[in-house]
C-alpha cells in the first residue's frame, strides 16, 4: 500500500494561465507532507529574443504576457537606452507612467473583481451566520468602469490597451493633445469614488472574516521593490529590501541585481544586519512588498483610508486590500502626471542611435504583481547573446512555497479536512496573483514556480 | 432557473498564448451584461473548467503539447461553433518564433465555424464579433486591406519605385510609410483594427493576418513589387504572427 497520497488541483482556475497545485499527504504520519504549485505552460520567449537585434526587442517582449504587457515593454526600452546611452525624455518618462498606471488599474480590478472575490466571500459565508449582501451585477458594473478608465487612459497614451506601441527606444511614439489629457483627467476623477466604493466593500467583507484570516499571517517576511528616496515608484528608482519593521536591509541599483538575489532568493550575506551563513532567503514582490518598502505613497487621502486595514499589515490578506489601494493610488498618481504642463509641449522622439556603450545592462519597473527585472548581454552587431526576465511570479516562488507549506501543513493538524486544505492552498496561491504567461518565459521558471 | 436554459453557453478558454485575447473580452464594456445574458464557462475568471455541452466555444492560443490536442478535440465533440480567437489558434503567433517548441494553428488539428483576427483582437472588432456571433450571425472580418482605412493612403496611389531599408521609422511620418522607406506590412494585412499602430506613427506589423492566402506567401509576393534591403529581407520578424508555412528564403 502506498504512503503517499496525492492530491491535484487542476488546471488551478481563476488564475492567469495554466497552472497546478499539489498536495502530497503521508498517510502513515496523517500529516501533509508537501503542497506543491507549477505551472503547465512554456513559450520559451527568452530563448526566442536571443539573436534578435536589441532595436526589435520591445516590441516582441510585448507578446510575453495579455496582462502586463506594458511593464514588459517599458523595462525592454529602459534597457536597450541603458544599452545605447540613451536618456528618455521628459515628457515620455511621464507619458510611461501613465501607461504603467493605467496597467495597475486594469491588472488590480480584474483579480479583485473576478479572481479574488469568490475566495473573500466564500470564507465570510463560512464564519458567518449571514452572507455578506452582495449585488453580483453592481459590482460587476462598478469594476468594469474601473477597468475601462485603466483601458482608455492606456489606448490613449500607448496606442492600444492591450500591448501598447507609442512606447519606443528614446521616449514615445505619439504626444498627448490638450483635449486628450482632459479627457483624461475627466476620466481619473470619475474613478475616484468607484475605487473607494470598493475598498469600502473589501472593508465590510474582512471585518466577517477577522477570525478565519488569523492563519494567513506571514512569518518575519522580507520585501523587495523599487523606489525612490522611500516613495512609491513604479518607473524609476533604486531597489530596497526590507523586513517587517520597514526596516531597510539594503538598497541597491539594478545592475547589482546579482550580487542580491539568485535562485529567487536574497543572498543573506548581502544584507546589512546578517551575518548568517545560510543560502539565502525568500521574499516577497508585489503590493505589499511595495507598501512595506516605502515610507509613503505621496497620496495623503490614501495613508487615512489604510489606518482601517493595518491590523492587516503581515497577512496574506491584504494583498488583496493593497491592490484596491493601488488603484486609487495610481488614480491621484495619474492626474497629478496630468496636471504637468510638460506632458503635451514635447513632440515625439524617435532615436537612431547605433553606439553601443554597455554590454551588460539590467533594468527594473514595478508591474502590477511586483518588480519585474529584463536582462541583456548585447554583442558588437546590436544583437542579443543572452537574455533573462525575473518576472514578479518567478520571483515569488520561494516564498510562496514557503507560505503554502507552513500554513496547509498547520491547517491539516488542525481540522484534518484535505478539503479545508485544497481551498487554502488555493486561496493562498490566488492572492499572489500568479501570471503564467509571465513564467513561461523560460523553461526552468515554467517547472518550478 | 428557466431562464438560464435559454441563455446561450459559451466556453472561453486558452492553450498556449498570453492571455491577452481573453483579458480584452473582460476589458468590453459590455462585459457585465454579457456576464447577465451568457452562461459562460471561463476558468480564468470562474470555478468551473469542465468542457462542456455548449453553443460557442471560443478558443485562444496555439498548440504546443500532446494534451492540447486532445483537449481541443473534445471541445470540437462538445460545442456547436467553434471560433479561433486571435493570431496564435488563427496562425500561430509569437511561439511560431520558436526553434523550441511548436506553435500549430488550431484549425489543423479541427475544423473551426469562423475566426476573429488580430494580435491581440481589437476591442471594437471583438465587441461586434461576439455580438454577431450570439445573433447566430457570420462574424465580418473585412475583405480589405488596412490601407482601405489608413490615414496616411496617398491620395495619387503609390510610388512606383518603393525602396525599404527601415523597419522602425526614424521621425512622424509625414506621408505613407512605404513613401518614407519604412517597412509597413498594410497592404497585405487585414483592415479592422482602426489602424491604432499609424494613428500612434508606428507601421503596420501584419497582426490582423493576411486577407488571402497564407501571411508568408504574400510577404513574398509583396517583396517582389519593391526594392527591400537585405537585412530587412532576411528579418524573421514577419514569423511574429505566424508560422512560415509557405516560406521561400529569398536574398
Amino acid at each position: 500500500m502506498k504512503k503517499t497520497k496525492k492530491m491535484t488541483i487542476k488546471p488551478l482556475t481563476r488564475i492567469e494561465g495554466h497552472g497546478q497545485i499539489e498536495i502530497f499527504v503521508n498517510k502513515d504520519k496523517d500529516e501533509v507532507s508537501r503542497v506543491n504549485f507549477s505551472t503547465l505552460d512554456y513559450r520559451g520567449i527568452e530563448k526566442i529574443l536571443i539573436g534578435k537585434k536589441i532595436s526589435e526587442i520591445p516590441r516582441l517582449v510585448s507578446k510575453i504576457c495579455g496582462f502586463c504587457s506594458a511593464a514588459h515593454i517599458v523595462a525592454s526600452c529602459k534597457a536597450v537606452e541603458k544599452a545605447l546611452d540613451i536618456e528618455p525624455t521628459y515628457a515620455s518618462a511621464l507619458s510611461r507612467q501613465l501607461v504603467l498606471i493605467g496597467e495597475i488599474i486594469t491588472n488590480h480590478m480584474i483579480h479583485f473583481a473576478y479572481m479574488a472575490l469568490p475566495d473573500l466571500l466564500s470564507l465570510a459565508s463560512a464564519s458567518q451566520e449571514n452572507d455578506v449582501i452582495l449585488n453580483r451585477s453592481e459590482i460587476f458594473v462598478k469594476a468594469s468602469k474601473l477597468i475601462s478608465i485603466g483601458k482608455n487612459l492606456m489606448e490613449i497614451v500607448g496606442g492600444r490597451a492591450i500591448q501598447p506601441v507609442s512606447i519606443i527606444i528614446g521616449g514615445m511614439s505619439k504626444n498627448l493633445t490638450e483635449k486628450e489629457v482632459s479627457l483624461l483627467k475627466r476620466s481619473l476623477k470619475s474613478g475616484i469614488a468607484i475605487a473607494k466604493f470598493f475598498l469600502n466593500f473589501a472593508q465590510e467583507i474582512i471585518e466577517k472574516i477577522d477570525d478565519t484570516v488569523k492563519m494567513f499571517e506571514l512569518k518575519n517576511p522580507l520585501y523587495m521593490g523599487l523606489q525612490r528616496d522611500g516613495t512609491y515608484s513604479i518607473y524609476d528608482g533604486r531597489l530596497k529590501i526590507a523586513n517587517e519593521d520597514r526596516e531597510t536591509l539594503a538598497t541597491f541599483d539594478v545592475n547589482d541585481y546579482d550580487k542580491f538575489i539568485i535562485d529567487n532568493r536574497i543572498k543573506t550575506s548581502s544584507l546589512t544586519s546578517s551575518s548568517t551563513q545560510e543560502r539565502g532567503r525568500g521574499f516577497l514582490v508585489g503590493p505589499l512588498a511595495r507598501y512595506h518598502i516605502t515610507n509613503e505613497y505621496g497620496v495623503y487621502e490614501v495613508h487615512e483610508i489604510l489606518k482601517d486595514f493595518q491590523k492587516w499589515d503581515e497577512n496574506i490578506l491584504m494583498m488583496n486590500v493593497l491592490r484596491l489601494i493601488e488603484i486609487l493610488v495610481c488614480l491621484y498618481k495619474g492626474l497629478l502626471i496630468l496636471d504637468n504642463t510638460e506632458i503635451t509641449k514635447e513632440q515625439p522622439v524617435f532615436v537612431t542611435s547605433t553606439k553601443l556603450k554597455y554590454d551588460n545592462i539590467f533594468s527594473a519597473v514595478e508591474a502590477p504583481r511586483g518588480t519585474l527585472i529584463h536582462y541583456y548581454k548585447v554583442n558588437e552587431n546590436m544583437t542579443a547573446d543572452d537574455v533573462k526576465i525575473h518576472v514578479p511570479t518567478e520571483l515569488n516562488t520561494f516564498s510562496i512555497h514557503e507560505i503554502l507549506n507552513r500554513i496547509c501543513q498547520k491547517e491539516f493538524t488542525k481540522n484534518k479536512s484535505l478539503e479545508t486544505v485544497q481551498e487554502t492552498a488555493k486561496f493562498i496561491v490566488r492572492s499572489f496573483d500568479p501570471c503564467i504567461s509571465c513564467s513561461s518565459v523560460s523553461l526552468q521558471k515554467a517547472h518550478h514556480v | 432557473m428557466e431562464r438560464n436554459l435559454m441563455k446561450p453557453k459559451i466556453l472561453v478558454t486558452s492553450l498556449t498564448s498570453c492571455n491577452g485575447c481573453l483579458t480584452s473580452i473582460i476589458e468590453l464594456d459590455i462585459f457585465p451584461e454579457l456576464l447577465e445574458s451568457v452562461d459562460f464557462i471561463f476558468p480564468l475568471i470562474e470555478d468551473n473548467d469542465n468542457i462542456d455541452n455548449c453553443d460557442i466555444a471560443l478558443i485562444e492560443g496555439s498548440i504546443s503539447q500532446e494534451e492540447q490536442k486532445e483537449e481541443l478535440l473534445e471541445i470540437r465533440r462538445k460545442a456547436k461553433k467553434v471560433i479561433a480567437l486571435g493570431q496564435c489558434a488563427i496562425s500561430g503567433g509569437i511561439t511560431s518564433l520558436s526553434d523550441e517548441i511548436e506553435a500549430i494553428p488550431i484549425n489543423e488539428i479541427i475544423e473551426i465555424d469562423g475566426f476573429i483576427p488580430g494580435c491581440p483582437v481589437p476591442t471594437e472588432f471583438l465587441g461586434n464579433s461576439l455580438m454577431a456571433l450570439l445573433n447566430g450571425e457570420r462574424i465580418k472580418v473585412s475583405p480589405k486591406n488596412l490601407c482601405s482605412e489608413c490615414e496616411l493612403r496617398p491620395d495619387s496611389g503609390f510610388k512606383s519605385k518603393i525602396k525599404i531599408d527601415k523597419l522602425i521609422p526614424e521621425k512622424i511620418p509625414f506621408e505613407c510609410f512605404l513613401h518614407e522607406n519604412v517597412l509597413c506590412l498594410g497592404p497585405i494585412t487585414r483592415a479592422g483594427c482602426k489602424s491604432k499602430c499609424i494613428k500612434a506613427n508606428i507601421p503596420c506589423e501584419g497582426c490582423m493576418g493576411a486577407i488571402v492566402e497564407d501571411f508568408m506567401s504574400n510577404i513574398v509576393n509583396f517583396f517582389s513589387s519593391i526594392s527591400v534591403s537585405e537585412d530587412i529581407k532576411t528579418s524573421d520578424m514577419y514569423s511574429k504572427f505566424t508560422r512560415p508555412k509557405s516560406f521561400v528564403k529569398m536574398g
